[in-house]
């Protein structure tokens, strides 16, 4: 049985103590975006739905991507009720997860605008994309893997298609923000 | 955790929202997040792109998008900054042994070089664009856009640079710094061969100025995984995009060993470093 107190200490952890060092990552993560004051709120919100509404999540593999996503989804409502003052009705995040896998996806108007505004931005940058990225993007939007990639372009080692797709990581971030940020 | 577990890690983050990872990677990738605060957030801020590549549809879509060739390949900027430099300690040491021949227009077929300035050894290879494709093994790269006046620029720099002369050699052409020149020729109507022996050296680029003042790149127009160019032989080129302009010179920017041409950052530092060589050839009427 997992619990999670006030502050958002989590007081018995999964056996391997992820849910802890989640913990740990959301509250700083949360405090160097909204301040220290609403990090613990928010920490303490996504840690009590992980809890909550996902106890058979326990695999590092399930609870982090769970947990990024409950992150970005509560700072994204917590800047949009500062923003709008007095209005403090947000979806809740189940809602949330249920329309996007209805296919309904984001179903909040502001989220839709986000996301489409996001879609033309991304698409715009990734068609500035040149040479050895322009390659690398494709395949990997294609669905191969690293190793795969490293085959079709004759990459010397895995390690290389790492560091390509680390620099052109960077030049599509570069993009982004020209496009219009991100 | 290891900086090296946490920089091996970093380089993973690209393929998260694009559902790249394996599933050692992808272990790798979280068990370091949960480690790094850095790490952490750089994930949390990736997932507006990961829940929009959510849509396997737009992937494909996107991907299909890549398919096509950007616009704008062909590489245009102003004469003035063609100052080309070449250190003159590159003369010392110079490896490459190229040459830059006229052909003469189409009807000679299998190159038509003049056999006095040809080396005899060299090994025919056409490598016309059109003829690119089929032949040879290796999967095919396209050619990273260079930023090309930022990059003269740089070489701008580079003490002690006259403009590099092209010699008749025993093999092929020597560069040197010498100031003598090797005359003129005629410029080509519709075609350019060009006598490439190098004992060592990387990748070449090569482009035409034309008599406006802007280049144009002639060759490769692609490059291939394992090398942009045959060991030694003469490739054919067609100059392509003059849009009625007349070339007025030919310069060949050959890379040190080890620099991809594709990658546009290591090109960067070569030509930071003053480690990339200019031969120029000019034209007459």
């Amino acid at each position: 049985m997992t619990s999670v107190d006030r502050t958002g200490s989590v007081k018995t952890v999964a056996a391997d103590g992820v849910l802890e060092r989640l913990r740990v990552r959301i509250r700083a993560f949360a405090a160097s975006r909204v301040g220290m004051d609403a990090a613990d709120d928010l920490t303490q919100d996504v840690l009590l739905l992980l809890v909550t509404k996902y106890p058979d999540k326990t695999e590092l593999e399930d609870l982090v991507p769970l947990a990024i996503r409950i992150v970005q989804f509560k700072m994204s409502s917590f800047t949009r009720k500062r923003v709008r003052r007095g209005e403090h009705v947000q979806p809740d995040f189940d809602t949330v997860v249920a329309t996007r896998q209805s296919d309904d996806q984001w179903a909040d108007p502001e989220s839709q605008a986000e996301r489409r505004q996001l879609r033309a931005r991304f698409r715009q940058a990734v068609r500035q994309l040149d040479g050895r990225c322009r390659n690398v993007f494709r395949l990997k939007l294609e669905g191969r893997s690293f190793a795969e990639i490293r085959t079709e372009m004759g990459a010397p080692s895995i390690n290389a298609v790492y560091l390509w797709d680390h620099r052109c990581r960077h030049k599509l971030k570069a993009l982004l923000e020209e496009a219009g940020g991100r | 955790m290891t900086d090296q577990t946490r920089e091996d890690a970093r380089m993973l983050v690209g393929g998260h929202a694009t559902r790249t990872l394996a599933p050692e990677e992808r272990r790798a990738l979280y068990a370091a997040a949960l480690e790094d605060d850095q790490l952490f957030a750089e994930l949390v801020d990736e997932q507006p792109l990961y829940d929009l590549l959510e849509d396997r549809d737009l992937r494909l879509d996107l991907a299909a998008d890549l398919k096509e060739t950007p616009r704008g390949r062909v590489l245009a900027w102003r004469l003035p900054q063609w100052q080309i430099a070449v250190p003159l300690a590159a003369a010392a040491t110079l490896v490459i042994a190229a040459g830059v021949v006229l052909l003469q227009p189409p009807s000679t077929p299998g190159g038509g070089a003049d056999s006095t300035l040809a080396d005899d050894t060299a090994r025919p290879v056409d490598l016309e664009p059109a003829e690119l494709t089929p032949e040879q093994p290796g999967p095919e790269r396209q050619l990273a856009v260079l930023d090309l006046p930022a990059l003269i620029a740089t070489a701008d720099a580079v003490p002690g640079g006259s403009e590099l002369q092209i010699e008749s050699g025993d093999s092929g052409f020597r560069a040197s710094t010498s100031s003598k020149s090797v005359g003129d020729s005629p410029a080509p109507s519709s075609g350019l061969a060009i006598t490439i022996a190098p004992v060592e050296g990387g990748d070449v680029l090569l482009v035409g100025i034309a008599d406006d003042g802007t280049a144009v790149q002639l060759y490769p127009e692609r490059v291939r995984a394992a090398e942009s160019l045959p060991p030694g032989g003469q490739v054919r080129v067609t100059p392509r995009n003059l849009d009625g302009r007349r070339l007025v010179s030919v310069r060949l920017l050959v890379l040190p060993p080890g620099v991809d041409i594709a990658d546009d950052d290591a090109v960067r530092d070569a030509f930071a470093n003053g480690a990339v060589t200019v031969l120029e050839r000019r034209l007459s009427r």
